[in-house]
């Protein structure tokens, strides 16, 4: 048992911050969200070089490998930066889905562009009224000679508009199991409509209308609901490593103005009203991020962790917006100006939030994971 | 990072458990009175050596890590041994890193031994009736006459009536400024002048008054450097490094909630499954959740190291902050979740509604205590702020 990082741990994370600190300033970040820019591509790129878009993808098909807790260390330190790049949605979610589930060919074909950043993937799974829940998915693959014709709406799907595969979730229309499709985004009959949310991030929503997929590129190696939904699941882990990068540097921000700003003739965080509130934040940040770090883990030993990644998210559900707004408000009016940059993090956090499997649908399945 | 028990150490946690399961089977069998019960099992987790885990092995421990004695404590409390049982050993590590980490080779080789075999059970006499975590005040006086010291003052909250021996935090230098007036001494509560008043507590247990008048103490059971109370407490590298990750134990919180999801499943309450109730489900979610980090913030603590090899301060005060926080919160929400079957408790209410016996009104009631045991938390918050945040004064 050894709860703490090692040599390597702790080298890897300082040669990400180091990069990121350097790359990836502050001025960058409010540039991509103020200008409406997708994302930074030059970031990216220089990402690739580094070999960072090939995290956990096998290195025969060019990646890096890396394992679970390597990828979080990485993507806490994404977070601590805002890093503007869509490697989760490429990398994460299309590198481990094509992974498990894709042929050999598509492997060769997809994988090494991926961690070359040639490509980038989006992932189509919610629809209104559905949410994502598997079963309930109401976008319909259709099989005929060459392939399948998809029909449906798909919702909040990152970077679609500028993808060139979306990885798209459909009922399969001869049996009660979904396919995962790769759709080009240029296919006639889809379209795409970016939405703005509230962290200048855009999520779309897509209409897919006789959209034709040839037989290649339907993902072939799914054969169960289950397994698609735990991969989804597992991809969390480092969702919520984000958010542990971002709320920790939301409470050093915190920490570094309380020490500075005086009021009453005293710097305000030498206020015990204060300092408690900044001690329970801590505490509450430490608790997630070792959270992360054991579930990253059990995915590294290829246990299951359905019930921890679960914790995991209602932990991010519980304690986000009290931190952030918290910070908020030790940081004063000046932070909700738009110019202050512990608003891009609080947004950023809250945006993740969002994003993953809803609060009540992790509290059910907590509650039936411990036996009830 | 690992977060699996070793080999070792999980072969540990399975004779723990066979070990405390056997003695109370015996026990239940010989009708042996409690009091002789919780002795013999507490020696018996002596001869296994687990109460030594990290002291020396030229004075009658293990040798072992420190993490291997919150893997210990956490077990005995998660395989249920007695109350009377876990004090002690609890209590115990905590005067035991006292006398590791200060005492000098002399009172090391007369008490650690002891202490390490089980035969020498110590409490902690430091709250006084007019000064609790502010040790500054404490007015307890030992004077030096000759080759003893001579102590008088009133100590609370301590278990000594239990115990063979007390670490008293004690006043040697009235006239030195503010942080060297104290010391730490050893004291054997079987000396003359020394009586006890009971508290009993809301929980069931009783808590002491220790009286000291004129009792005399042997200079050699002086605990380290004169003067130095306060740093072996409060300092960073003080004996709280293992007081407050002990007090964070997660294993009894762990049991009581394992338990009580056994019981309730089959609960029927108002013509359903009470775990059909939706707040009753958010609950439970919430409070597994709680208990997954408070047994992470436990580990890692443990898993720590500061110079003086023991856990780091900060990582342990926010182990017990959190967690003995969550005591509350957690019995709060068992005993909600049961409404009017929550309040039953005992052997008679248990003959008829099995949930009584899970001792969730005891631990309701005990629940606030560790938070403000081991010092209240307001004060670990500002020491966190402090050394951790480097906020300022």
């Amino acid at each position: 048992m050894e709860y703490r990082f090692s040599e390597q741990q702790k080298m890897i994370r300082s040669q990400v911050r180091d990069f990121l600190k350097k790359e990836c300033p502050r001025t960058l970040v409010k540039e991509t969200i103020q200008n409406k820019l997708d994302y930074s591509h030059e970031l990216y790129h220089k990402m690739s070089n580094l070999g960072w878009l090939g995290i956990m993808i096998p290195e025969e098909y060019g990646g890096v490998g890396g394992d679970w807790i390597d990828s979080a260390i990485f993507y806490e330190e994404l977070g601590r930066a805002l890093a503007p790049v869509p490697h989760y949605s490429s990398v994460v979610i299309g590198g481990q889905l094509i992974g498990a589930f894709g042929s050999d060919t598509q492997k060769e074909e997809l994988l090494p562009q991926i961690a070359s950043g040639k490509i980038v993937l989006a992932f189509a799974l919610a629809e209104p009224q559905n949410g994502s829940e598997l079963e309930l998915l109401t976008t319909r693959a259709n099989a005929n000679k060459e392939g399948y014709i998809l029909n449906g709406t798909k919702l909040f799907v990152n970077y679609a508009h500028i993808a060139d595969y979306i990885i798209t979730v459909a009922q399969l229309a001869d049996s009660n199991k979904v396919g995962l499709f790769l759709v080009k985004r240029q296919e006639p009959g889809l379209s795409c409509t970016p939405l703005d949310t509230l962290s200048g991030e855009r999520l779309c929503e897509i209409t897919l209308e006789g959209v034709k997929v040839s037989q290649e590129h339907l993902l072939p190696k799914l054969d169960d609901n289950e397994k698609l939904g735990e991969a989804i699941l597992r991809t969390k882990v480092l969702r919520c490593a984000e958010m542990v990068g971002i709320i920790q540097t939301a409470l050093d921000m915190t920490i570094d103005y309380s020490k500075q700003r005086i009021e009453y003739d005293h710097p305000i965080g030498s206020f015990q009203a204060l300092q408690h509130k900044m001690v329970d934040m801590a505490i509450a940040t430490e608790g997630m991020r070792w959270l992360v770090y054991y579930a990253a883990w059990l995915n590294s030993q290829a246990i299951r962790a359905n019930k921890e990644t679960m914790m995991l998210q209602l932990e991010a559900w519980q304690i986000c917006d009290w931190l952030c707004t918290q910070a908020v408000h030790i940081n004063g009016a000046i932070s909700l100006s738009r110019d202050h940059d512990l608003s891009m993090y609080w947004m950023r956090a809250k945006s993740i939030q969002l994003n993953l499997d809803p609060i009540g649908f992790v509290e059910q399945g907590i509650v039936q994971e411990i036996g009830i | 990072m690992n977060f699996s028990f070793t080999e070792e150490q999980q072969r540990m946690r399975d004779e723990i458990s066979h070990v405390v399961t056997e003695a109370k089977a015996r026990a239940r069998a010989s009708g042996t009175s409690s009091s002789d019960f919780t002795s013999q099992l507490y020696a018996e987790l002596g001869q296994h050596g687990w109460l030594g885990m990290f002291v020396p092995q030229e004075y009658g421990g293990l040798g072992r890590e420190p993490l291997d004695y919150g893997i210990f404590i956490e077990t005995l409390h998660y395989v249920g041994a007695p109350e009377i049982v876990r004090t002690w050993a609890d209590i115990n590590s905590t005067v035991i890193a006292a006398l590791v980490t200060f005492g000098s080779p002399e009172t090391k080789q007369k008490f650690l031994p002891g202490m390490c075999k089980g035969e020498i059970k110590s409490s902690l006499c430091w709250s006084e009736p007019d000064g609790g975590s502010d040790g500054h005040v404490h007015t307890t006086r030992a004077i030096e006459e000759g080759e003893h010291f001579v102590v008088n003052g009133v100590k609370l909250w301590n278990e000594s009536h239990r115990c063979t021996h007390t670490i008293a935090f004690v006043k040697t230098d009235p006239k030195a400024p503010r942080g060297q007036a104290h010391s730490a001494l050893m004291i054997d509560l079987a000396s003359p002048g020394v009586s006890m008043n009971p508290y009993w507590m809301i929980w069931g247990l009783r808590r002491d008054e220790t009286v000291f008048e004129n009792v005399k103490v042997p200079k050699e059971n002086l605990v380290g450097q004169k003067k130095k109370g306060w740093d072996y407490w409060y300092g960073r590298g003080g004996c709280q490094c293992i007081e407050w990750p002990m007090l964070a134990n997660v294993g009894l919180l762990q049991r009581d909630f394992e338990r009580f999801i056994e019981r309730i499943k089959e609960f029927i309450c108002e013509g359903k499954q009470l775990t059909r109730n939706a707040t009753t489900r958010r609950i439970l979610a919430d409070l597994s959740l709680d208990l997954q980090v408070a047994r992470l913030l436990y580990y890692r603590a443990w898993s720590s190291k500061a110079e003086n090899g023991l856990p780091d301060l900060s990582l342990a005060g926010m182990s017990k902050i959190f967690t003995t926080e969550l005591w509350q919160k957690l019995y709060t929400g068992m005993i909600n979740i049961l409404g009017q079957y929550g309040q039953l408790e005992g052997r008679l209410a248990g003959s008829k509604h099995p949930i009584a016996t899970l001792g969730i009104p005891t631990n309701y009631k005990f629940s606030p205590a560790l938070a403000i045991g081991g010092m209240p938390t307001e004060i670990e918050r500002n020491i966190i702020a402090s050394l951790k945040l480097g906020l300022p004064e």
